[in-house]
Formats: C-alpha cells, structure tokens, sequence
C-alpha cells in the first residue's frame, strides 16, 4: 500500500528533533495511518525505551491494527493487565479490567498507569476522576496527555482545578491540550494563553500553539502569525504558519505575504514565496480570486496599487531601526522600486534621517546619475581629507599657533569629516573660548552628525549653558553620541522641557516621528521614563515601535518593571500585544540570569510578628498585605513571594499562570543554586551576591594595555553561577555550550569563515567551522577553490543530526578576501 | 580586548570610563569590547560606554569594535545609535581580522 503524502510528511517528522513534534506525529498517524509501513516505523519507536514515545507508539500500533483488520494478541491472565489487553480490549473483558483497575490501582505497574487512563477515556466514569487526577498533579511530561484527556471524558469539572498547573507546565504538548479544554469553559482566556504560547521563541511551543490555533477565530490568530513570520526562523515554524495561511486563503494575506517577502533576507524570503505561492493556488482554486488574477505575477501590481503607500509608511520606520540582511534586503528593494515616485519620495524623507541618510543618498545619487540628471561630485582637491585629517591630529600645542586660522577655516567650511577633525583640535588645544563657541554653533546647524558631535563638545568646553537653546537639535539627532551630549545638558538644565518635547514627540500620529522619539528617550534615566514608555506601550500599534520601547525597558531589568509589563494591556493590535509578551519573558530570563529576582524576596522592612508573606493557593486572596503595598502575592515553592496578582483573577488567567510558572523556575533555579553551594564551589560570602558584574580588561595587542576594571566594590560575588533552568532557552543554551560553536546560534542568521571539506553530488556542501562539519542546503552558487582558502559562509543553522553534523540553510558563500589580495 | 561581564550599569560604566581615561594606551591602534558575558547594558551604562569611546576616538583617535553581543544589546545598540560609534562584529575573531591584527 502507498502512504498518502500526509502520511510521508509525518513519517518526515518522526525523525525530528522536536520531542512535541515527534510525539504529535506518532498520535496523528494513529488517527489517519492504516499502512503497514506506519506500522513498521510505530514498532521501532515502540522499542525505544523512551517512556513517553514507547506508550505513544504501542498506542497507535494498536489503532492501524484496528482499522487493518488485524486481530489483538492474546490477553493476559484473568486477574493482570497488560498493555494490548488495555488498549484494544474486548468487549466481554471490558467488565473484568475495570474491576481490576479500581480493586488493587496501587498494583497497577507504573508503566502501564498512561494505558489505564486510556481504557479509563473509554470505559471508566467520574469514580475514576480521582485516580485520574492524582496522576496528572504527579506527572510534568508528556504522559499526562492520556490522562488529561480520560478525565476530560469522564468528569469535566474535575480538570477544572488543575488546569492553572498544566496551563504552566513545561511540555507545550501539554499546555496546548489544557488550552484546548480551557476553551470549552473561558474562550478569551483561552485566547491570551494561546498568544502568551505562540510568543514563546522556543519552537517546540510555537509549533505547538499552531497546531491549536485553527481552534481560535482567525481575524486575531491571522495578526500572530503574522508578527511570527517576521521574525521566526524555523523551517517548521514557517511552515505551520502557511499552512494556516492557506487554510484560510484571503486576498489580503496574499498582499501582506508580498510585503514581508520584499523586505525579507534572502533564506526568510524563499520560504515566505513557497507560502504566498501556494496561497495564490488556493485562491484561484477556491475562486476567491479568479484565476487570472490569482497568479503570483498578478497580484504584483494588484499590490502596488492597494499597499504601496501603507508599506513605503512602515518601510519608514522599520528600515531605521533594522540591521544585518533585513536591511539589505529593504535597501535592494528600494534601489529595484527607485523608478516609483513614491519611493523617491521616501527616499528624500529617509535622506533627512541621520539613520539612513546615506543610503538614501546614495541610492538617489546613482539614480539621477543613472538617469543623467546630474553629474557626479567634483574630483578631490591637492590635499585629500584623510590627509588634512592626519596633519590635525598630529598638531601640538606649539605647531597650532603657526595653523590656528587654517584649522578654524577647516573647523568652518571643509568636508564633514575634516570638519570634525578641525573642531576637535580646536577643543584639544584652542582657548579662545569666543571664537570656538561661535565656530561650533555654526557646527551644530550643519546637519552632519559627526561635525555636531564635535561641536557641541566644543560648546561644552567653554560654556555648557550655549548648548541650551540648541537642545531641540540635539535631542532630534539620531546619532546617539549627540543625542547623549542633548541629555545631559537637558537634564542639567531643562530637564522637564525634553521630557515635554519627547511626550509629545511619542504621541505624534507619523510613526516615523514616534520612532525617533523613542531612540532619543534611550539615554534618559530609567525612572524618568518608564511612566511615559509604558503609557505610550498601551497605545502602540506598530509592533517594531513597540520592541524599541521595550528594549529600553529591558535594558534596565527590575521586578518592579516586570511587574507594571504583567499589568500592561495592549489593546491595539494583537501583534503588539505579543510583542508585550515576549518582553516580559525577556525580562524574566534576564531577571533570573542576573540574579535580581532578590529585590522581591526582600521585604522593605523586616515584618513584625508573623510572616509577611503566607503560603497559599493561587488564585486565594491574602489577607496579609505585602510590604510594598502590592497587594497579595503568590509564593514560590521554597516560600518566596512573587509579584502580585490580582486577587480578583481566575485561577487559570495569564497573569496567575505566568506567575506559578515563574515561581517554578525560580524555585529551580535556588534549587540548582544550593546544589552548587553544597558541592564546595563556592567562595566568600554567598549572601553579598545579587549580581556579578566585572570588567576585565585584558592585553590583546599591546603590552601596554592592561586595564583590569573590577565592579561593585565590595560586593564582587566569586561563587560559580548557577545556570538557570529556563525553558524557552535551554535548547539554544544546551546546543550553545556543547554542540554549537562559538558565534553561532541555532534559528540565527550568523556569518562565519571556515574551510570547504567536501561538495557532495546533490548539492549540498560540507563546511568546517571550529571543527564541527555543517551540511549547507541550497547553496547557489559553489565558489571556485583553487587550494584550501578560507570561505565566507552567511548561514541558517536549523538541525543537529545524530552524528553531530549541523544542518544549515545557505545564504551567501563567497571566498575570503586575504588581506594581500589588496 | 575588554570582556565586560554582568549587568553594566551605572557603577561598572564609571569604573570603565576612569580606567579609560587612565589607561597607557600609546601605540594602542583599536579596542575590541567582548559583551559574550554581558546579557544587558542599561542607560547609564550604555552612556557611560559612549563615553568611554570618545575618550578612545577622541583622544586617543583608536578604532572601536562590539562583538557577542546578544540580541537584546544588538537591539539597544541599534536603537540608541552605538552601532554608529563603532563597528560590531559576531566573533572576536573577526574582530582582529577587520582592524588587521
């Protein structure tokens, strides 16, 4: 018999790498396999000596013989069970089994506890939700699946109260099935926890969430996965994200997908067209869109007249806030779009932008040269500026006075650079404190960043107050060592002016404008900002605005921040509301990582009497304030309080289910801690320790410099950290420290140089980077080698096989350039 | 090469912009930041490397070079216009290669 192309994709993600994906594949082949073949793959996985695969796999096994015909073996002794006899069992044994089970269920081997709760799915009634239940608090893996599921079928109700602790649990599989049964009694709940699921970057969750999100109305899932196709990485990430697409084909979808795929790099924008290809099938199939028009090639100019304006709107802003090969990209797309009027009109407005003035230049440039409007700048004069930059630099105090009017003239009127050059020589050995000033402030109205920079040090020189009524420019720059000077002047002198200018700048309705506001707001102390971030957050609609006002707030990671972030409602757009979620994970990875989940386990005074905090259910409301007001908050397992929740929430809400979760991996982190401390490798005072900071400053290239810098004097911790047990990063850490090189990250673009070791006949090429081989996929063009050159490799690392090999997806190749080549 | 490891904040910023100030760096040609260790620059510490840098552009007219930096500081990097002051790198290695060491 020929398996069905469903059937190959699953036997495909048998050998996946993804416990959760493995173990969906082996259940979805027990619902549409009856091929021997199924089978056949089923019975090796059945001998794994895995647990969970091995119940997964005999499960199945059973179901395929079912629909094959195939007759049970034979059951065992009347007053024992065994596996086949649980899972197909026949119908005059049914009574027997039942008996069994509820008599001695303290007798029942523990291996076959997962089989029980399936016959007790089908057979079993609400007597056998106790037995149920119990199993599911005791099991964090899994294994619960059945079980969850059997009590679902035989009391409803009695899941209910566990539902907050599977919400939270650690296996996505898991918490996909909890939100699943959530949906039935608290829909919207279910919603944010499927959000707060697909905002995870751990793909196992990801993946899981999609595979649930066709449960949910599309208008909001749409706007998800939409924010995950701009940023995953993951092949089948991407891939589940289609499939939904394409499983509800919309015009609209078809439009965004080409957005995206312009603006893509390279590797991203291949799998991006595979999707929008097959979209533009589904719609001229299904006669959404007719035929004629449903063609890719089509829907190009259907594009540029519905979207262009709203794209080129967002290009504004993203493309000043990106880098690496999504900016390239966007750069490309915008030198291939440059005959657009609209696109030179962006062009003239990105030219403004200190952030990307030079490529709008540039590409201006050569259009109108390309378009012989304009002919190219003068050649350069006697002297080049490198070389009237060296001859400033190399001024002393005695070689000035013979120049002092040649390098104002140059601080005045030449070049940008050699302008900067000039002013600060002029800082470093003019005292003329009347001249510079006014030398500088002309500076400062020049519009090039480098020369302001050097201005407005001048300025400050002599008379830091001159600098104020230049605030406005300064704080509108986008370079940020200007932006800094702005700030510290401001902040000296008026502060609360900038603040004002900045509210208002953030609350203008031009994203762009919003944009720049946010990166001037970066140099501001924290506290003074985070009311007017976290305010403007809630009203945020552009999701890249939204990650840059809150990498300012990562940036400065505190309990009491995360706990405005779980108290922040986005309300939006979906995507921004995701954006939230992720930063609050952030947040908390870096909260644990540097140690300052402390500042909540210490009370502000030391309580009187009683603990301050007492030791309760979630979702229990205190009757003990906590220290800072807060109102009541859940504790961790070893007794330590975490940020407060409302009282008033569900015991499965989000926020009360983010709190267990974060409880949990605190409690293992100070489990994993202690473990450290009682193995002897710790030194000095361990309760000093709140987070180690040191610099050290080591000589690479010069004997000379030698700069050891030690922080927090006094309270340098020496002990080894602890690793945090952290879900969403154990892959990457797991595969970072032991399996991956340095530089690399796995779902990451990285670009790395190593040796080519062998092109193999299908394509593919093997390439050795720090002594591990990968296998680059899609490799468009092999350079050509002549000995054995170092080749530059930009690469998308994705799989680890079993002999270590990494599986990696090409993006660019090309031979290293030696440095003698010049 | 300076490896900067922990939270740097407002404390490490000012240790780092004395010992920049005070550091024998004659014939130094460039200087590498290795952030691998570093999940996360604040405010002040981001201000206090800006400074730090002048100090080495400046003063001392040294190339400056960021590498390992995790996604978060890439981020607060490109936001807060550092990756304008010096040029990141992914490895120390290349690093070296580009400043020619």
């Amino acid at each position: 018999m020929t398996e069905t192309p469903q059937e190959q994709n699953l036997f495909a993600q048998l050998g996946s790498e993804k416990r959760s994906v493995l173990v969906s594949a082996i259940v979805q082949l027990a619902k549409v396999s009856s091929s021997p073949q199924a089978l056949f793959r089923l019975r090796k996985l059945a001998e794994s000596g895995d647990r969970e695969v091995t119940f997964f796999a005999a499960q199945a096994i059973v179901k395929i013989q079912a629909r094959l015909g195939q007759l049970p073996e034979a059951t065992s002794a009347p007053t024992s069970l065994d596996r086949t006899a649980l899972l197909a069992p026949l119908k005059e044994e049914v009574p027997r089994i039942l008996a069994v089970i509820r008599q001695t269920p303290e007798q029942i081997p523990e291996d076959l506890e997962p089989v029980v709760a399936v016959f007790l799915g089908k057979h079993g009634n609400e007597t056998d939700a106790p037995w149920l239940a119990s199993h599911i608090e005791k099991l964090d893996s899994n294994l619960a699946l059945p079980f969850m599921e059997a009590l679902e079928t035989v009391s409803p109700k009695a899941l209910l109260p566990l539902l907050a602790a599977l919400l939270g649990s650690v296996q996505p599989l898991v918490r996909c099935r909890a939100i699943s049964s959530l949906r039935r009694i608290d829909p919207d709940e279910a919603e944010a926890h499927l959000s707060e699921l697909l905002a995870s970057r751990r793909p196992e969750d990801r993946l899981a969430g999609l595979s649930i999100a066709f449960l949910f109305p599309f208008p909001k899932v749409r706007e998800l996965i939409f924010a995950i196709l701009q940023e995953d990485r993951d092949p089948e990430v991407i891939k589940g994200c289609g499939t939904i697409l394409v499983s509800n084909p919309e015009k609209e979808n078809a439009l965004r997908l080409l957005g995206l795929i312009d603006t893509a790099d390279k590797a991203q924008a291949g799998r991006l067209s595979e999707i929008f290809r097959d979209l533009c099938r589904i719609l001229g199939a299904a006669g959404i869109v007719p035929e004629a028009e449903a063609r890719p090639e089509a829907m190009i100019p259907l594009w540029r007249k519905d979207r262009l304006k709203r794209f080129l709107t967002d290009l504004e802003v993203q493309i000043a806030v990106t880098t690496g090969p999504r900016r390239e990209s966007m750069e490309a797309w915008l030198g291939k779009n440059i005959q657009l009027p609209e696109v030179r009109a962006l062009l003239e407005r990105l030219s403004l932008n200190p952030a990307t003035d030079e490529m709008a230049r540039n590409l201006l440039q050569k259009w109108a040269k390309d378009q012989q409007l304009a002919a190219l700048a003068s050649g350069p004069g006697q002297y080049s500026d490198e070389d009237k930059c060296q001859f400033l630099r190399k001024l002393d105090p005695q070689q000035y006075k013979t120049w002092i009017e040649w390098a104002r003239q140059q601080a005045r009127e030449a070049s940008p650079t050699v302008r900067a050059a000039a002013l600060n020589v002029l800082h470093r050995l003019d005292s003329s404190a009347d001249d510079c000033t006014t030398i500088a402030e002309a500076g400062i109205g020049s519009g090039e960043p480098a020369v302001q920079v050097a201005a407005a040090r001048l300025i400050e020189k002599f008379d830091p107050k001159r600098l104020i009524p230049l605030l406005p420019t300064l704080l509108g720059s986008q370079d940020g060592r200007l932006r800094a000077r702005g700030i510290r002047i401001a902040l000296q002198h008026d502060e609360k002016a900038a603040l004002q200018a900045l509210e208002s700048m953030l609350g203008a309705p031009e994203p762009a404008i919003r944009a720049n506001a946010v990166s001037c707001l970066f140099l501001f102390p924290v506290e003074k900002v985070t009311a007017l971030l976290l305010k403007t957050l809630q009203k945020e609609d552009h999701s890249a605005i939204a990650r840059q006002i809150l990498v300012v707030l990562l940036s400065n990671p505190s309990m009491e921040l995360l706990d405005k972030l779980d108290h922040l409602h986005s309300r939006s757009n979906p995507s921004v509301a995701m954006t939230v979620a992720q930063a609050r994970m952030d947040l908390f990875d870096i909260i644990l990582k540097l140690g300052l989940d402390g500042e909540a386990k210490l009370p502000v005074k030391p309580p009187p009497g009683p603990k301050a905090f007492i030791l309760r259910g979630l979702g229990q409301s205190s009757t003990t304030p906590s220290p800072s007001g807060a109102g009541s908050e859940p504790e961790t397992h070893e007794g330590k309080p975490f940020p407060a929740q409302k009282s008033d929430d569900k015991p499965y809400s989000v926020p009360q289910v983010r709190s267990a979760m974060r409880s949990r991996l605190s409690a293992e982190q100070q489990k994993a801690s202690s473990e450290t401390k009682s193995s002897g490798a710790t030194f000095g005072n361990l309760n000093a320790w709140v987070l180690v900071a040191v610099v050290t400053a080591s000589l690479a290239f010069m004997p000379t410099l030698f700069l050891q810098l030690v922080g927090t004097g006094g309270s340098v911790d020496s002990r080894p950290k602890a690793e945090a047990f952290d879900p969403r990063k154990e892959d990457q850490e797991t595969i970072h420290h032991t399996e991956v090189p340095a530089g690399l990250r796995m779902n990451r673009m990285s670009r790395v140089t190593g040796k080519v070791k062998e092109v193999r006949p299908d394509g593919t090429l093997l390439f050795v980077f720090q002594e591990k081989t990968f296998m680059l996929e899609r490799v468009a063009t092999v350079p050509l080698l002549v000995g054995n050159e170092d080749v530059d490799v930009e690469m998308l690392p994705y799989q680890i096989l079993k002999d270590g090999t990494i599986v990696a997806e090409c993006g660019d190749l090309h031979v290293k350039k030696m440095m003698n080549d010049e | 090469m300076i490896s900067i490891s922990g939270y740097f904040s407002d404390i490490l910023g000012k240790k780092l912009t004395e010992a920049a100030r005070e550091a024998p760096l004659d014939g130094v040609r460039f200087v590498i930041f290795d952030f691998s260790d570093c999940p996360v620059v604040n405010s002040t510490g981001l201000a206090a490397l800006i400074c730090a840098c002048e100090v080495f552009q400046d003063e001392h007219h040294l190339e400056v070079g960021f590498c390992r930096m995790s996604n978060l500081l890439l981020e607060a990097f490109q936001i807060s216009g550092m990756n304008q002051v010096g040029a990141l790198f992914a490895t120390v290695e290349e690093a070296k290669v580009f400043f020619g060491s």
